[in-house]
């Protein structure tokens, strides 16, 4: 599935990537907007909830281990703020546990990094439909 | 020495008796004294008797004044009623006629049916006196001392009935001259008034005269007569007789004195007896004549020495009275003189051997004494009093219980009373008080002595010091004591074993520890059937190693036993050896159970293991991650760039320049990737290396003794050739500590399978040349193949099933930081030897060499 390329990045679904790495923050959402998407990266959970695009993200990309808080804390935060956007975990820690503990907590989707576009645009596409 | 001093105190006893009989045969002539014959030999008889226990005396002798035999019998109370004379004459038979010297022919003869020996002794040199017949119901009769006292005795008699014969018979002589010249002198006297009154008549006168002339020619003829024969007494007599002045001066001596002394008769006359009596006998010989002159006594006797004519010394013995003067005679002196010499050289040699004996028993080093038989001292030798500072005085009687420890005191007593009511010979062992208060061990013997009839005369006993002994047997005790129990502590027993007759001496705790019953002969095959089975050949091979290494090494080695409850026992031993004096190989092996030692070693060295496992995985797992984190992110952002690159330059149109960005991105990233890479690799190399002087045989055996203890678990016995004079190496300790260890765990890993031979495991160091020391260790393990040499020290290539194959490949890199060389040889036999050889001069080590890094935990985890 491909997501129609916007002619308007506003009319565009936005997606935000948060990770404190920069290669992920500077790569991701380039291949995001070849999908077609809006896309916004922070470097941390603070700066994405400091930001104003919280209420218009419909998908978030949120790395597990940052320094500060922590992917699944930001997802506590936002299930606690009301805000259900749907998550995709991604981890450069291969650790199966911590997989199964964000499904269990209602992650959308979960990748190990490196991972391949098709993988994460069968993952986007299952987020934003399911939601 | 015990034997010896019996002997000697048998024959004190024996002198002793001797000494004191012979004194009771010499008291008797001062009895005798001025008696009969009849009363002498009886006397003499009774004396016998008594002194040496006869059955009987007899005596058959000429009486000297009458000239008829007289017979006198003396019986013991046992055979009175069956020994007569009748059967003494039957026994000697024809020998009992006047020839008494063929009384002797016969030797021994029995007295009729009675088990009696009877012993004759002759009475003057011929026995021209008379026989004394002695009976004895011992066998052995007469012993040596009993003919010498015999021979005295009857030489006392025979002086006793010759003396009483004189004496006699010069008492009868002067009586009887007395008599007649009173009778003659009354006749005289009578015819002398018939005469004066036949002149006073003048008749006859002329015939009275010529017949009273006739008459006093008669008389005086019966007067020469007389003492004719009183001269023949005088000149035959068998002893020698003097006659002297009131002052000594001779007047007449016989042919005997004549002949003792070695003057004639006219030299004697012009002497006195004083002038020829020793210096030191003639105040006291005068002192007893003139008692004699001055009516104090009668007659005395003296012993004294003579000197004679030639200068020599004759002992006599002198019986002298005083001889009453008549009328015409004035009194004089008479000595009747026997010649003693013999007699008193005798004495004199018994006094010498009594003199040496007691020498003898004053210089023994032993406390020897003698008590009566009911208790109290007698006598104690001069060491007694030496060793106690008692004097005599205050050890005389029951004295010597002052010098007893007051706690032995009562022991002793009750022994000594239970002795003395036994009358066994019995021993006991007590302290005696030093004179300087210091108390000593003795053991105390005692002896009793009998007499013929049994009855107990004397206690003979010595006290030999035994201090010392008595010490040594103390500390011998309480050292055995402390060795038996410091084994029981600490369950270790010992063995001695002579090589070469397999002779083997086991301790206590040994037979404890191999539960053999205690005392039982141990022989090598019992040792075996409590070897553990997988030991024996090490044993075996244990012993032929030792043997061949021609030994003087101690050693130790590990083994089990497989008790018959098939529990293990754990087996240290250290092996000591020595030679005895013909050159016999013998080992002294201390022997510990390490069970319950090894049992703990055990327990931890498992949970150690497994905690290093957990650690290990632990650590390994953290790494893993780290390192996936760190390299998977650059990795994302590649793919994810390299995606984005591809999509952009398929698009319509395609986007050059965002593939142109993002293959910029990608390649940036996969530097990054690298860079991560390098940071780890960093990782390894943090520390610099801490460059010192080393021996490095030092730090080899610093490994090995840290090593000990596994290998000992894992049964590899560690044998080393360190060479001498290696020169020292500049290196970090630490780091080459960690190569040789790395080393020697390989080794003893490479045999942890192997069973059909000794687990050896040699290291041993070289000079390879001028520059370069060499440490090699050599294992008997499984070896390597030819095609896995190669891989051997690469990093992750192993030959264990639980190895990481890390150990060899840093291994190298620290000896190649040190600028040496490892490498692995294949051995000829089994196993192989890995080898390293580095620098031996010190030499500055370069900056960029000195990054390497080996930590404990990568040990572990090789």
């Amino acid at each position: 599935m491909v997501f129609p390329r916007a002619a308007n990045a506003n009319q565009c679904p936005l997606l935000s990537v948060v990770d404190d790495d920069e290669s992920v923050r500077e790569s991701l959402p380039d291949l995001l907007r070849e999908f077609g998407f809006a896309a916004r990266a922070f470097s941390s959970a603070e700066e994405f909830l400091r930001s104003d695009c919280v209420d218009e993200t419909k998908c978030l990309i949120l790395d597990i281990a940052m320094r500060g808080m922590s992917g699944p804390e930001l997802h506590r935060e936002l299930k606690r703020r009301r805000h259900e956007i749907p998550i995709v975990f991604i981890t450069a820690q291969r650790d199966e546990t911590i997989r199964a503990q964000a499904l269990e907590q209602g992650a959308a989707g979960f990748l190990f990094k490196p991972f391949s576009d098709t993988a994460l645009l069968a993952v986007l596409n299952t987020a934003l439909h399911e939601n | 020495m015990d034997v010896q001093l019996e002997h000697s105190v048998q024959e004190i006893k024996r002198l002793q008796r001797c000494i004191s009989d012979l004194g009771n045969l010499l008291a008797l002539p001062a009895i005798w004294s001025a008696n009969e014959p009849a009363q002498i030999v009886p006397t003499l008889l009774d004396s016998l008797l008594r002194v040496l226990g006869l059955a009987f005396t007899y005596a058959r002798f000429k009486d000297p004044v009458e000239s008829v035999f007289i017979e006198v019998l003396r019986v013991a109370d046992a055979y009175r009623p069956r020994v007569q004379s009748e059967t003494i004459r039957e026994a000697l038979g024809r020998h009992m006629g006047s020839d008494f010297e063929e009384a002797l022919a016969f030797a021994h003869p029995r007295l009729g049916n009675e088990d009696i020996s009877i012993f004759p002794v002759l009475l003057g040199a011929k026995g021209e006196i008379g026989m004394i017949v002695v009976g004895s119901d011992r066998a052995d009769f007469p012993g040596e001392t009993e003919s010498l006292l015999l021979s005295v005795a009857a030489n006392q008699a025979s002086i006793g009935l010759r003396e009483a014969g004189l004496l006699s018979e010069q008492k009868r002589i002067s009586n009887e001259l007395d008599r007649r010249v009173a009778e003659r002198t009354r006749e005289l006297a009578v015819t002398n008034q018939e005469l004066r009154r036949e002149i006073a008549a003048g008749k006859l006168k002329e015939e009275k005269l010529r017949l009273n002339e006739e008459a006093l020619r008669l008389a005086h003829m019966r007067i020469a007569r007389n003492e004719e024969r009183w001269r023949s007494v005088f000149e035959n007599s068998a002893i020698g007789v003097a006659l002297t002045d009131l002052n000594g001066q001779f007047i007449a001596t016989n042919p005997v004195y004549q002949k003792m002394l070695g003057y004639t008769e006219e030299e004697l006359q012009q002497i006195r007896f004083l002038d020829i009596t020793v210096e030191e006998d003639r105040a006291h010989n005068w002192t007893l004549t003139e008692e004699l002159l001055g009516g104090k006594r009668r007659q005395f006797q003296i012993e004294k020495q003579y000197r004679r004519k030639n200068g020599s010394l004759v002992w006599v013995r002198n019986s002298v009275s005083l001889v009453p003067g008549t009328e015409r005679v004035p009194r004089f002196l008479m000595a009747l003189s026997e010649d003693i010499t013999e007699r008193k050289q005798a004495e004199a040699a018994i006094r010498a051997s009594e003199f040496k004996l007691r020498q003898v028993i004053d210089t023994i080093p032993t406390l020897a004494w003698c008590n009566l038989p009911d208790g109290p001292n007698e006598f104690l030798n001069k060491r007694w009093h030496e060793y106690t500072g008692l004097s005599p005085e205050e050890s005389d009687g029951w004295g010597w219980q002052v010098a007893f420890h007051p706690e032995d005191l009562p022991p002793v007593m009750k022994k000594w009373h239970e002795l003395l009511a036994s009358g066994e010979p019995g021993e006991i062992e007590a302290r005696l008080r030093r004179y300087d208060g210091v108390y000593r061990w003795f053991l105390i013997r005692a002896e009793p002595l009998r007499d013929e009839a049994g009855t107990i005369v004397r206690w003979y006993g010595t006290s030999t010091d035994i201090d010392d002994r008595k010490r040594a047997e103390e500390q011998l005790r309480r050292s055995e004591t402390f060795l038996a129990e410091g084994q029981r502590l600490s369950l270790t027993g010992s063995f001695s074993w002579r090589v070469a007759t397999d002779e083997i001496m086991w301790s206590e705790q040994l037979y404890r520890i191999y539960e053999f019953d205690i005392g039982a002969p141990v022989t090598l095959e019992m040792i075996r059937t409590r070897v553990h089975p997988e030991d024996i050949g090490l044993i075996e091979k244990m012993r032929m190693v030792d043997l061949a290494r021609s030994v003087g090494k101690d050693f130790e080695w590990h083994w089990r036993l497989m008790m018959p409850d098939h529990s293990m026992k754990y087996l240290h031993a250290i092996a000591h050896p020595t030679w005895s004096q013909d050159g016999q190989l013998e080992y002294i092996t201390a022997v510990q159970d390490v069970t319950a030692r090894r049992m703990s070693e055990e327990a931890l060295a498992k949970a150690r293991s497994e905690l290093a496992n957990v650690a290990r995985a632990t650590s390994l797992g953290v790494l893993t991650a780290s390192i996936a984190h760190e390299v998977n992110q650059p990795l994302s952002g590649i793919i994810t760039n390299a995606s984005t690159c591809l999509r952009m330059l398929s698009g319509d149109p395609p986007n050059i320049d965002g593939a142109r960005e993002t293959a910029k991105r990608t390649i940036r990233d996969g530097n990054r990737a690298a860079d991560v890479i390098t940071r780890l690799r960093l990782l390894y190399s943090k520390k610099d290396l801490s460059p010192e002087l080393m021996d490095l045989n030092e730090v080899a055996r610093e490994v090995a003794s840290l090593s000990l203890s596994e290998l000992q678990h894992n049964r590899v016995i560690l044998n080393h050739e360190f060479a001498d004079h290696l020169p020292p190496v500049t290196a970090d300790r630490v780091q080459l500590q960690q190569v040789i260890l790395n080393l020697i765990r390989n080794a003893s890993d490479a045999m942890s399978t192997v069973d059909d031979r000794p687990r050896e495991l040699l290291v041993k160091t070289e000079r390879v040349d001028q520059n370069r020391v060499c440490l090699s260790v050599k294992d008997a393990g499984v070896g390597f193949t030819p095609q896995s040499a190669d891989k051997l020290f690469e990093a992750f290539y192993s030959t264990k099933n639980d190895g990481m194959g890390i150990g060899l490949s840093i291994s190298r890199s620290i000896i190649e930081a040190h600028h040496g060389r490892l490498w692995a040889t294949a051995n000829d036999g089994p196993g192989a030897t890995f080898s390293f050889a580095i620098p031996c001069k010190p030499e500055a080590l370069p900056e960029a060499a000195t990054r390497v890094r080996w930590t404990h935990r990568r040990i572990d985890a090789a």
